[in-house]
């Protein structure tokens, strides 16, 4: 492998060869920019998948139960997890200052308002009592209300009361929550009362690892599958963009095998010389194959680098600012997993290797007597 | 006999013309000779030096080399890298290796290790130990072909096939070559084949040969 290396770093790198020098350089860029590319982009749909998933987590924590049997559901199940809400929930109208509103009533106790659920709120923690409640800051703008505000439910499904008047439940706005997570500052209001429920079953929501439940009987779901449509479209988005910029580093890979082709043609002598002196024309595409790679990894890993330094620069600096108001965050989130990279890598190597091989074809026709003897 | 030719023929096509370059050629070279073919250009030289170097085949007939019949079955790559040096007219060096490299190309390809005083003691054997890391094109004609004869000889291979080693030079340096051949034959008891236009070389040769018409015809 020493010889073959050897001559590829020098038909790499040849003496006063300028012309020869810029086509390397020039696949060596593509290379460098797609690679780079990739990386930036995907990092940061990540850090944006990333925000997604922890502001979601803040509201619905990891895993959901439905239809629990009773409130000691988890003693039955006799885990270690004890990071777990029950709550009951269901729809209602609200109204306040003639306008209304369907919103989502979570019925919880204070501990998980306290412990389990991570919501931003405008004023310090209280515990609620049973006729307070803590809506989002964009349903209280909606309806105009503030802390402090009464606000009324009805019960969604209009069940009329003995007086035949639908049943109506006087409430206090303790505090106010942000979260722009799934529009849950809109339509998610939390409260500790349970009487106003008639028949909704008990849920459950935990955080953490549930690796130990086994309970065939109840289903988990993950907070990815309670929000697919959201997460799939990440997904796809990110998937879209990665293969959208692999298109650089496949037009790259076209010039690395423009630039093989234009260096075995001038080497073309050298070849039929390592011919007549015994190597064989499989090894003779080692060299090129090495030469390949020797650009290919070099750019990849350059490019690789850069963008990793460009994150981390990011991460520690927040260079690029980005507005709350849109973004959710006030600078550009950037994450990128080892995945990612490992993806990359595999798939350009196998890129570069096929647009190698494709001008190396020639080499199986090539005929020393007549390269030697015609002096080419 | 370190080389046994029968019967060996060779036809190139020129448009829908046959050409019988090389007619039913016999020829046995016994090991530690010198042998020299001459001819005028376009006599099949180049092209039964080629056969005889495994670089070309023949279209019928039989070549022995080294009591191993060359036929298709056999690695003709490592027979030609460990039994046979070649010495073209042009030099052929590769201009982006230092000349220790491209003396140390065969060895390298037969992935052996390669002793670096004795890479030394043959450099100073060509009288080129100075010129040891040096490129190919800071080097004279006659000392590029100095270097192109030490890759040819750095496997201690069996035979040297030479094509007209001394076509690109100058007289001073076509007769060190000539003077070369003959003590690599003498020292290194090394067996040449040279095919040449000129006289003097051709006449160092133990048996000499004239290709005329596609036939080999001993010269007394």
């Amino acid at each position: 492998m020493k010889i073959y290396l050897l001559i590829a770093k020098r038909f790499l790198f040849p003496r006063n060869d300028f012309r020869s020098n810029t086509i390397n350089f020039i696949s060596f860029i593509g290379l460098f920019i797609g690679a780079a590319a990739i990386v930036l982009s995907v990092s940061v749909l990540n850090g944006f998948q990333g925000i997604l998933q922890t502001e979601t987590k803040k509201i619905y924590g990891d895993y959901l139960v439905e239809n629990i049997s009773n409130a000691g559901f988890f003693n039955d199940l006799n885990i270690d997890n004890e990071n777990y809400s029950i709550f009951k929930e269901n729809e209602f109208l609200i109204v306040s200052n003639k306008k209304q509103n369907l919103i989502e009533f979570k019925s919880v106790s204070n501990e998980s308002l306290n412990d389990f659920y991570e919501l931003d709120l405008q004023n310090n923690f209280k515990a609620l009592s049973n006729e307070e409640v803590i809506i989002g800051n964009l349903l209280a703008n909606r309806l105009n209300v503030d802390i402090g505000d009464s606000i009324q439910l009805i019960s969604k499904d209009f069940k009329l009361n003995p007086y035949s008047l639908p049943d109506i439940y006087e409430f206090r706005v303790a505090n106010i929550f942000s979260n722009r997570i799934l529009r849950a500052n809109d339509f998610l209001v939390f409260g500790v009362n349970k009487e106003i429920f008639k028949k909704a079953n008990l849920s459950a929501e935990i955080n953490g690892n549930i690796g130990s439940i086994n309970d065939s009987s109840t289903t988990f779901l993950s907070w990815k599958d309670r929000n697919r449509q959201l997460f799939e479209a990440t997904e796809i988005e990110k998937k879209i963009t990665f293969f959208t910029l692999l298109l650089i580093i496949i037009i790259a890979s076209f010039n690395l095998s423009s630039s093989i082709m234009q260096i075995s043609s001038k080497k073309i002598r050298d070849l039929a010389i390592f011919l007549s002196i015994g190597m064989k024309k499989n090894d003779i595409k080692k060299i090129f194959i090495i030469y390949s790679y020797l650009i290919g990894l070099s750019a990849l890993c350059a490019g690789i680098l850069f963008a990793l330094l460009v994150i981390l620069l990011q991460n520690k600096l927040s260079l690029i600012k980005l507005s709350p108001e849109f973004y959710l965050v006030d600078t550009l989130p950037m994450e990128i997993f080892v995945f990612d990279i490992v993806l990359l890598l595999f798939g350009s190597v196998f890129l570069i290797g096929i647009f190698t091989n494709v001008p190396l074809r020639f080499i199986n026709n090539l005929s020393p007597v007549k390269i030697i003897n015609k002096q080419l | 006999m370190i080389v046994d030719i029968k019967k060996l023929k060779k036809t190139f096509l020129d448009g829908s013309k046959k050409l019988h370059v090389l007619k039913d050629i016999n020829l046995q070279i016994d090991k530690g000779s010198i042998v020299t073919i001459k001819g005028p250009s376009g006599s099949g030289k180049s092209t039964l030096l080629s056969i005889i170097g495994t670089l070309d085949n023949a279209d019928s007939g039989e070549l022995i080399i080294n009591g191993i019949s060359i036929k298709e079955n056999i690695d003709i790559d490592k027979l030609r890298n460990k039994s046979i040096g070649f010495v073209f007219q042009f030099h052929n060096l590769i201009s982006e290796l230092t000349l220790h490299e491209n003396v140390s190309l065969p060895r390298m390809i037969a992935k052996e290790q390669l002793n670096k005083e004795e890479l030394i003691e043959l450099f100073e054997y060509f009288n080129l130990k100075h010129r040891m890391n040096s490129f190919p094109n800071d080097l004279s004609g006659g000392e590029k072909q100095r270097v192109a004869v030490m890759r040819a000889i750095i496997n201690n291979p069996s035979i040297i096939i030479a094509d007209e080693p001394t076509g690109n030079l100058d007289k001073e340096n076509a007769l060190k070559m000539m003077s070369l051949f003959q003590k690599l034959n003498t020292e290194k008891k090394l067996t040449i084949i040279i095919a040449t236009h000129d006289e003097h070389i051709f006449n160092i040769g133990h048996k000499k040969y004239q290709l005329v018409d596609g036939a080999l015809k001993l010269v007394h």
